[in-house]
């Protein structure tokens, strides 16, 4: 059942709305760390622009490769887990590049990081975590594209 | 008269000639059918010995002609060896039938371990008889691993490792084999044959420390290095020994225990397994069973990437041990209910009547765990927790946490299956640390079916991070689950436990703490201790694995802990093939100092060694190496067993330190290793 869930693509209209009001709302003072569950109701989407590609996080980042995007509402640390860049069918994106971005919004460590589950780049969609937040490993992506399913 | 007399001679001679050919012309005409020479075998089949040993029976055939025995039918008995050479030596090749239609000889086991035939066949028979003999060790330790395999073709992947290895007394490796699956990156079984040449155990009697060699090239000469998978081994005492593999082409972690009994898996168990299911996502179970003649029925829980199913009904056959000399057995009827009850073949080995080692041999998935007897219980209520110490683990595939912490239950009486707890834990999930051993910060309930003996479930759990709901499996109260030969210490029973939230799937265990010191000076002992580790992605993308392993021996004087005794070079295996620590260079490590000062420990036994000194690891590779500190917690069940948590960052583990004895060491049959070198550099 997994593996037939699409992730539906949202307006680019929606998406910059939504990325404005997540950036008013969502950002808490003293913000405490969230639990790591993904919660898959407060799901976002949105679209900004790759300004870096990190393969490894800087320091006091979650673990994983992340992208540095810049949105309509700031710039926005974006994690992609361990296997977001990692093997076949792997995301690969440049700066500079036009992305989607659907996740959400968490505070890890005291700062705010968009945990990815998709990104949608060249109009191709890459799943990165499954709908409970579980990283997608290349394993996993292979066996899908083998499969013909859709993660 | 003489001539009527010679003429009438002649006319009856003649007659009785006649006679006589006629009668040999109709004999020959219609022969009797030929008899039907058949030959069965009578006793002897079936038979175990030791290498080097006779069987204690004799192999008897009986032969018989048109079904009356026959005697005076040479029968000629010839073993078959088995794939790595196990065979026996007749005491005759050939034997002769007595008037009952029996012959017999003996046959002594030759110096390979393992199950075989021996036919027996019959002058005039067209069928042969066959015996299945089996070859013993006189010492098998069983072991399994699982951990992060560095697979050339795909990268990173989960795998696990169980298999059994037999010893001569001297300590010689005799034979043995194992069962290794990653789940469709190349290395599945059938099950590997682990061959005497080439394979070795060396240890040191005084630290316990030591290398296992196996060759299992073989069966597959891509695993391990070239087919020879090396492991670190740490012995707590001559029966349980820590494990990590330790070749770089793996790093895992895992047990090495002698094996008590090679058949029989019956009787009532829990059980918790983790590995990668077909879809290639993390997944993991939990449950308990009943094994009566083979028919396994019980209930069961799944957690695959974050789906959890609980209460399923567990229905599945246990096709026994058969001939294997090993205790390895298999079963089947196991399925993925998440995956529309995918059926999963698993094949366990014995370690005793009480403990399997577990392994999902499917070409596509992969598991690794244990099951664990519940003795004669036959009912856990609330009292199955007390005070108990907990550690629980991530699937190193999955999301990665570690959690460890003191429960307390409250409100639990006899008869009753559902009571609350409170205590304290910690709690790392990929860096982050969500609990750090807040006193009464940790609160839930828990109950347990009074209907399915030992199924539980933890509920409502706070203060540990984002784990909130856990499967809870009780086992013997009796049973020691780390070391299970060593049923003297403290610390027994009492459950397992299995993550049951959407955002990891991690399995542990829950023992019963004891009186606590409140200066630490109860761990003023030595320790063999081991830890599995995930780390921030190693030397990404060089390196991508995240995974380390370490297994060593240390002493605690006075909160302060230090490995060896007698200074540097000290006892202590590190394996890092992903490079985490010295970057850039995958490494399998010897000798690795490592020393720390712990606080004194709270009400709970909770040790921390910062903010006293860090747990500082190194140097790592080499005088010049590096040495990283850990932010090291323990909670101590007892003086003979602590539970280790790291929480920095950029890693995290658990692992345990548990007490050695020393003179159950020295008393070991084993090869003694050599004394330990200076610290060495990479083997890579």
């Amino acid at each position: 059942m997994r593996h037939s869930r699409f992730i539906s693509s949202t307006p680019l209209i929606a998406g910059l709305l939504t990325g404005l009001l997540l950036a008013i709302l969502v950002v808490p003072l003293n913000a405490e760390d969230s639990d790591s569950r993904y919660d898959v109701s407060k799901e976002v989407t949105l679209s900004g622009t790759v300004s870096s590609v990190l393969r490894k996080p800087a320091p006091g980042m979650i673990w994983g490769s992340h992208l540095i995007v810049e949105t309509v509402s700031g710039r926005l640390d974006a994690s992609l887990g361990r296997f977001g860049l990692e093997g076949k069918g792997a995301l690969s994106v440049t700066p500079g590049q036009q992305i989607e971005l659907t996740g959400i919004m968490k505070t890890v460590r005291g700062k705010e990081v968009f945990v990815v589950r998709s990104v949608k780049a060249n109009g191709i969609t890459y799943a990165l975590r499954n709908e409970h937040g579980i990283e997608v490993s290349p394993q996993a992506r292979e066996r899908a594209a083998e499969k013909g399913v859709t993660l | 008269m003489n001539r009527n007399f010679t003429s009438i001679l002649a006319l009856i001679l003649v007659g009785l000639a006649f006679g006589f050919l006629t009668g040999c012309s109709s004999s020959s005409s219609m022969p009797p059918p030929p008899p039907t020479i058949a030959i069965t075998a009578t006793s002897g089949s079936g038979q175990k010995a030791n290498v080097g040993d006779a069987f204690t029976n004799m192999l008897v055939v009986t032969v018989t002609s048109n079904g009356t025995a026959a005697s005076g039918v040479t029968v000629t008995f010839t073993p078959a060896p088995g794939p790595a050479g196990q065979s026996c030596t007749p005491s005759a090749t050939t034997a002769t039938t007595a008037s009952d239609g029996t012959a017999s000889i003996t046959c002594t086991a030759n110096s390979t371990p393992g199950a075989y035939s021996v036919t027996a066949a019959a002058t005039g028979a067209t069928a042969t008889a066959s015996f299945t003999e089996g070859n013993t060790a006189p010492r098998v330790f069983v072991f399994y691993v699982n951990g992060l395999e560095n697979s050339a073709s795909e990268g990173p992947v989960y795998y696990g490792v169980a298999g059994a290895v037999g010893f001569d007394l001297s300590g010689n490796v005799l034979g043995g084999e194992q069962d290794y699956n990653d789940g469709q990156n190349g290395f599945p079984s059938p099950t590997y044959i682990i061959t005497a040449t080439g394979s070795s155990m060396t240890v040191n009697p005084t630290t316990g420390t030591g290398t296992l060699v196996l060759n299992v090239s073989a069966s597959n000469p891509n695993v391990g290095v070239k087919g020879i998978e090396t492991f670190a081994v740490q012995f707590i005492n001559a029966s349980h020994a820590l494990i990590t593999q330790f070749d770089g082409s793996a790093t895992s972690s895992g047990s090495f225990d002698l094996q008590t009994a090679t058949s029989g898996a019956g009787g009532n168990f829990a059980f918790t397994l983790s590995g990668i299911d077909i879809a290639g996502f993390p997944f993991a179970y939990g449950g308990v069973f009943s094994n009566t003649g083979g028919t396994i029925q019980g209930t069961y829980d799944e957690n695959d990437a974050g789906k959890a199913l609980v209460g399923n009904t567990l229905t599945a056959t246990d096709n026994g041990v058969g001939a294997d000399v090993y205790g390895r057995g298999s079963i089947t009827g196991f399925t993925d209910p998440n995956q529309g009850n995918e059926p999963i073949s698993l094949v366990y080995y014995i370690v005793g009547p009480e403990v399997l080692r577990i392994i999902d041999i499917d070409p596509d998935d992969t598991m690794a765990g244990s099951a664990y007897g519940q003795g004669s219980v036959t009912s856990f209520d609330s009292t199955v927790l007390s005070t108990d110490v907990f550690g629980i683990l991530d699937n190193t595939e999955d999301q990665l946490f570690a959690a460890a912490g003191q429960l307390v239950a409250a409100n639990t009486a006899a008869g009753t299956f559902s009571a609350t707890f409170t205590g304290e834990g910690d709690d790392d999930e990929v860096g982050t640390v969500m609990a750090t051993g807040t006193p009464g910060g940790l609160t839930g309930n828990y109950s347990f079916s009074n209907t399915v003996p030992g199924y539980g479930s933890m509920t409502g759990v706070t203060g540990l991070g984002s784990i909130h709901t856990l499967g809870l499996y009780a086992t013997d109260p009796k049973l020691n689950l780390l070391d299970p030969n060593n049923t003297t210490a403290a610390n027994l029973g009492a459950a397992l436990v299995l993550e049951l939230d959407d955002f990891a799937q991690g399995t542990g265990i829950v023992v019963p703490q004891g009186t606590i010191a409140s200066d630490g000076s109860d761990l003023n002992h030595s320790y063999g201790f081991g830890a599995q580790a995930f780390a921030d992605n190693g030397s990404f993308p060089v390196n991508p694995g995240w995974e380390f392993d370490f297994v060593g021996q240390g002493t605690f004087a006075s909160l302060v802990f230090t490995t060896g005794t007698g200074g540097p070079p000290t006892p202590v295996d590190l394996s890092d093939p992903y490079a985490s620590f010295v970057p850039g260079t995958p490494g399998e490590y010897t000798a690795v100092p490592i020393a720390g000062t712990a606080a004194a420990p709270d009400a709970a036994g909770r040790y921390a060694f910062r903010p006293a000194t860090p747990f500082a690891v190194g140097p790592v590779g080499g005088a010049q190496g590096p040495t990283v500190d850990f932010t090291v917690v323990l909670y101590e069940a007892g003086p003979g067993l602590v539970f280790s948590i790291d929480e920095d960052a950029e890693s995290q583990w658990l692992g345990t330190f548990q007490e050695e004895n020393a003179s159950s060491l020295k008393a070991m049959h084993v090869k003694r290793g050599p004394l330990f070198k200076s610290q060495a550099k990479p083997k890579r």
